[in-house]
């Protein structure tokens, strides 16, 4: 099966189109086709640049030609100086030795452009993850004259401050002329940065709008091949027995001299109840979800109660004996068991409860992995396939069945839908509020907006390791990024739908551009 | 999946593949096997094949098979051990010690050596676990520091001889009526498990492991009968062996070692003791170091400053060679053994045709680089 069967789309100087489609759509494999990483001969069809016809053998080849893809996945060296990662490939030399004072100055430009005020001679790893993703772009750009920038999924692990950033220099390079290829996940940003939208689905693009404004139904019905379910958030069930307490926690690093990540935050969760916790990255929700389930590996003080017992865990090991699950934020590294099967992954945190004496009751546990796989409709059901060959939907629903299986009674996801296609996360939503109905407390970290105003019973806002608010499912996103940014007093005019802000700003741009 | 428009996909679409019986690895070694059998079985006129020579052979890889699969399952936790060879040999100048210097019984013998081994497994648990500094390093320093502490108790010096008791561990022979009598066991139990596995996942009857299991009983029967029966060492690896498949397969302890091994901080987050699966991992390689040292003196009757020499290599390289990937999270126990058989069918091979040690240095090195090339391109991650 070809990923890519027949797509056929243009897009013009200084125009953003945006690229929707589910994981595995196709999206990516046909940019890496324009950006030259499957060269010439790989693929049928053709595509022109400039009325030209172009024919990449390789990625160098087409950032000469003015085609830049910056990928999902950041490649940062995180020890290496800013300078060296913007120059990757390029660093300037005079006679074979690298020329510093030019290697900065180069950088230095770069870094202008997006009005970044940093010194290129630190460690990238001291950006935050907007920085970096900004600096990724910036080096693409220097590599050549950009014509086409292509950005695959750029706002994936930024929050809505950090991306509404990146939209702001989106704009500026818009203003020079460059054609844009975006894609995204991320509905809500379409109205926001694009003129034009392209939906794939299965390899072949499926529609073709010549505007964004007010289509989002629309695009998901493209993208899913249906209509997708029913909003999960119509029946919520009322929530029952107090399972979570916290009382003035604070969770610091190891180090005695690290700055606290949660400075004494009390909250409650109960039973049949989804507990939202927005907020920016660095804001403390992760450290404070890891040191309530027993993960986090610094200093730790306050009360924790956990179904009516105090005590804190202080290891996952007795986090899920006490009946507390985390599906972790960054699946890749600390969720997924890479090289191990779909069954292996299922059981991993709850393997006591299908042993006798330490052995294994493999008809047990095949079973038990079975019928969550068909729960969650996992695709394909093998669960014996290793986990890696699964799309990052599946993926996380492997996930969210380890943590059923150990049947806990509070399960804290942090950002339960990142880089999940849109299928898969209303499957994703519609289990954790079948699990919530089922008595479990859910803590929902998430950096989505919209996931949060939807999904949540109610939503605790942190900023700076306290929490900053307590809101209700009806607040508007004004009220929510206030709180998550700091600002102390909420503008007035918070009541007004939340396009209409965004629909003003985007025609003072045109009339900018 | 990543390509784009790519025609080749539909070839061997409903075909039953190869690799669907076994892994790739575990096939490609099985024919480098038998082209090495037949090519040494042709060029020693027949002296290769023959019952008295494999049981030579055997009893020859009997100590390498047991560190190997010691060394598997570090491997597999995402471990290394380095210094094997002089943990074992230091074992093993504790063993010559209790037999010549204070005439200790067989068994006290036995027993103090293992416990020896465990203190060593477990001293360098303790620094590579306890104290996190890595066990590449951890062990290059034991494979140091044991053969000097060996070497400072004997004035490097053999110490010899053992009572024959002892060196009957090893070099005895179980009868043949009583060989009989085993292979008989093990094949009804391992065909009535076959079935019963079959019946409980509902498949066929399993009729291709059932010829293999047969053809394998049928083979030892015909080298072992043929010969003197089963040698002891060889029965020491098969029980290690069981104990250790048993462990890594079947339990749940064999099952977290390889989450740990696949993904470190997955496995810590899914609240699984880390520290405690890799410090018992060092402890449970110190037993292996002790059951190894023994079956070494015994065959020596001696301990001989050189005993236990390139050992470490000769465990990694088995390990390897047998689909354990030095990435960890992957291979088996089992494989271990097939890695120790091939290595220990070159050294047999080649000494029958009087072919140089140094020579057998260069090829077995050759096949270690040939086995992990293998590993690299065909576990290659997608």
């Amino acid at each position: 099966m070809p990923a890519v069967s027949e797509a056929r789309f243009s897009v013009g100087a200084g125009e953003t189109l945006v690229l929707l489609g589910e994981n595995g759509a196709g999206k990516s494999t046909l940019m890496k086709v324009l950006a030259g990483v499957y060269p010439l001969g790989t693929y049928a069809g053709s595509f022109r640049l400039d009325g030209v016809e172009a024919q990449f053998r390789n990625v160098r080849e087409a950032e000469q030609n003015g085609v830049v893809l910056v990928p999902q996945e950041l490649h940062v060296a995180p020890n290496l100086s800013i300078a060296e990662n913007i120059l990757m490939g390029m660093l300037p030399t005079r006679f074979g030795i690298v020329d510093r004072a030019k290697a900065r100055q180069k950088a230095k430009q770069c870094l202008d452009f997006f009005e970044l005020d940093v010194d290129p001679d630190v460690p990238a790893k001291s950006l935050s993850a907007s920085e970096q993703r900004l600096i990724m772009i910036s080096a693409a750009l220097a590599k050549s004259a950009a014509k086409v920038l292509i950005l695959d999924e750029p706002t994936a692990s930024l929050t809505d401050g950090e991306a509404e950033h990146l939209f702001e220099k989106m704009e500026q390079v818009r203003a020079t002329g460059v054609a844009t290829i975006y894609i995204t996940h991320r509905l809500d940003e379409i109205e926001r940065v694009c003129d034009r939208a392209v939906v794939m689905r299965n390899g072949a693009v499926v529609l073709e709008t010549p505007d964004v404004q007010g289509r989002r139904s629309e695009f998901i019905r493209a993208m899913i091949g249906h209509d997708p379910a029913v909003d999960a958030s119509l029946n919520r069930a009322a929530p029952g027995a107090e399972i979570l307490e916290v009382r003035d926690l604070w969770v610091r690093g190891s180090s005695a001299t690290s700055k606290p990540h949660v400075c004494g935050v009390s909250l409650s969760a109960r039973a049949g109840e989804i507990l939202g916790l927005f907020g920016l990255v660095g804001a403390g929700r992760t450290e404070l979800a890891s040191a309530v389930f027993g993960a986090w590996r610094g200093d730790v003080t306050g009360d924790v109660r956990i179904n009516g017992v105090a005590g804190r865990p202080t290891s996952p090991g007795e986090g899920i004996a006490r009946g507390v699950g985390m599906l972790t934020e960054d699946r890749k590294r600390s969720g997924l068991i890479e090289g191990q099967s779909v069954l292996r992954n299922i059981s991993a945190a709850s393997l006591g409860r299908v042993c006798k004496a330490g052995v294994i009751h493999s008809k047990n546990e095949r079973a038990r992995a079975e019928s969550l796989a068909r729960d969650l409709d996992l695709r394909p059901p093998n669960i014996d396939a290793m986990v890696e060959n699964f799309s990052g939907g599946n993926q996380q629903k492997i996930m969210l069945a380890r943590w059923m299986a150990t049947d806990p009674d509070l399960l804290i996801v942090d950002e339960p839908t990142y880089g999940v296609d849109v299928g898969a996360r209303y499957a994703i939503y519609e289990r954790l509020r079948a699990l919530s109905k089922d008595g479990t407390a859910i803590l929902m970290i998430s950096s989505d907006i919209e996931e949060i105003m939807h999904e949540a019973d109610r939503i605790l806002v942190m900023y700076k390791g306290q929490i900053a608010g307590e809101f209700e499912p009806g607040v508007s996103r004004r009220e929510l990024m206030a709180a998550a940014t700091g600002e102390t007093h909420v503008p007035s005019f918070d009541a007004v739908p939340t396009t209409i802000p965004f629909k003003q700003e985007k025609q003072k741009i045109g009339v900018a551009i | 999946m990543n390509g784009l428009a790519l025609s080749k996909t539909d070839v061997g679409k409903g075909l039953i593949t190869w690799s669907s019986l076994a892994s790739k690895q575990a096939l490609a070694m099985v024919g480098v096997f038998l082209v090495l059998v037949i090519t040494f079985q042709i060029m020693s006129d027949g002296l290769f094949l023959t019952p008295r020579n494999l049981t030579l052979l055997m009893r020859q890889g009997a100590i390498v098979s047991i560190v190997a699969m010691g060394v598997a399952i570090l491997i597999i936790k995402g471990e290394i051990d380095l210094s094997t060879g002089s943990a074992v040999y230091l074992c093993g100048v504790a063993a010559a010690l209790m037999q010549t210097k204070l005439g200790l019984p067989v068994v006290p013998t036995v027993v103090l050596t293992i416990l020896c081994g465990i203190v060593l497994g477990a001293w360098q648990g303790v620094w590579a676990v306890v104290l996190g500094v890595p066990s590449f390093v951890v062990t290059l320093a034991g494979l140091l520091a044991f053969r000097g502490t060996g070497y400072y108790l004997t004035d490097a010096a053999t110490l010899a001889p053992m009572s024959p008791s002892y060196t009957a561990l090893s070099e005895g022979f179980v009868s043949i009526p009583m060989t009989y009598t085993i292979l008989g066991a093990v094949w009804l139990l391992s065909s009535a498990y076959l079935l019963m596995t079959a019946r409980q996942s509902h498949a066929s009857t399993p009729v291709i492991p059932l010829v293999v299991l047969t053809a394998v009983i049928g083979v030892s029967a015909w080298i072992f009968v043929g010969y003197r029966g089963i040698p002891n060492a060889v029965l020491w690896v098969a029980v290690c062996f069981a104990i250790l498949w048993f462990l890594m397969d079947r339990t749940a302890y064999g099952r977290n070692s390889y989450l740990i091994g696949s993904n470190h901080e997955a496995a810590r987050l899914a609240g699984i003791p880390i520290k405690k699966y890799l410090l018992s991992g060092f402890v449970l390689m110190g037993v292996l170091y002790g059951v190894a040292a023994t079956l070494m003196t015994a065959r020596l009757s001696a301990s001989t400053p050189t005993s236990g020499l390139y050992l470490e290599l000769d465990a990694i390289a088995a390990a390897v060679i047998g689909g354990i990937s030095l990435r960890g999270g992957i291979g088996k126990v089992g494989g271990a053994l097939v890695g120790a058989a091939l290595l220990v069918t070159i050294d047999n091979g080649m000494s029958i045709l009087n072919i140089s040690t140094f020579v057998q240095m260069m090829v077995k090195g050759m096949v270690l680089l040939l086995a992990l090339a293998a590993d690299v391109t065909l576990n290659k991650k997608k």
